[in-house]
């Protein structure tokens, strides 16, 4: 299931689903690799910093995501952290609504087109 | 072997210092953050993939800022091959008229006897800077490619 309509599907929603991660609380690079690992690594495909970070930036640049500079409470080395800036939150909010929205009217075309 | 693959990264990036030096700080996290979690340095790399592929996707994200760079740097180039152009030619055009000074005499033809300098002709110094400036513009290219 790996085929190119698969992978631009994937594309549309990995904006959605780092905001949605980094809205629950403040985060860092690698942690939100291992969380949506977490979540569905196994339906997704496995995140890679390769591609997660270049999207991080765009979030950054567009003024949905912020980040701090602080030691990790582990063992002191300096982390990135993100969180949502308001622009942030009020665009995952728009977003949810919308995936509600789309969620519901895919379901309902798909089950018609099903054969009787 | 975590340097090799972040010096690599840096040389295929075409961004802003500060983005590029951000990039690379992340990078170096990333590395860090998993050995931290018990991961190996090669592990790590086969995850991010070939430092171009990676490099590639973090271009792709900066689109905008990419383009202007790469054209502003052909600008450049293009500049520096043409004032390289410029100092050949004017060392070329510098000896024809050289050799016509040169020669000695009203004779209807040339005479064998040049009259020598003891210095460094400054004339040579177009030459010398104008290779130089070539093999700049060359490797500039290279680059670009």
């Amino acid at each position: 299931m790996q085929h190119n309509y698969v992978q631009q599907f994937k594309k549309g929603s990995l904006d959605m689903i780092l905001l949605c991660l980094i809205a629950k609380k403040e985060t860092y690079g690698y942690e939100i690799i291992t969380e949506l690992n977490r979540w569905g690594g196994e339906v997704w495909g496995y995140a890679r910093e390769g591609t997660i970070y270049p999207v991080l930036y765009r979030l950054q640049e567009a003024g949905l995501v912020q980040t701090r500079k602080a030691p990790a409470p582990a063992n002191g080395g300096i982390k990135k952290y993100y969180s949502l800036t308001a622009k942030g939150r009020e665009t995952l909010a728009d977003l949810l609504s919308f995936w509600e929205q789309y969620k519901k009217c895919i379901d309902r075309l798909i089950q018609s087109c099903q054969p009787d | 072997m975590k340097e090799d693959y972040i010096k690599q990264v840096q040389k295929e990036l075409y961004l802003t210092r500060a983005h590029t030096k951000e990039v690379l700080r992340d990078l170096d996290e990333a590395f860090e953050s998993a050995a931290q979690h018990g991961e190996s340095v090669e592990s790590v790399i086969a995850r991010l993939g070939t430092p171009h592929e990676y490099a590639g996707a973090v271009n792709e994200q900066f689109a905008s800022e990419v383009l202007k760079r790469r054209v502003r740097r052909k600008a450049f180039t293009l500049l520096i091959a043409l004032a390289a152009v410029l100092c050949v030619g004017i060392f070329m055009y510098a000896q024809q008229q050289r050799s016509a000074d040169g020669v000695i005499g009203q004779a209807d033809a040339a005479t064998q006897i040049f009259v020598g300098g003891g210095t460094v002709d400054p004339v040579w110094l177009f030459l010398a800077v104008g290779i130089l400036l070539a093999i700049v513009a060359l490797l500039l290219w290279r680059k670009l490619k």
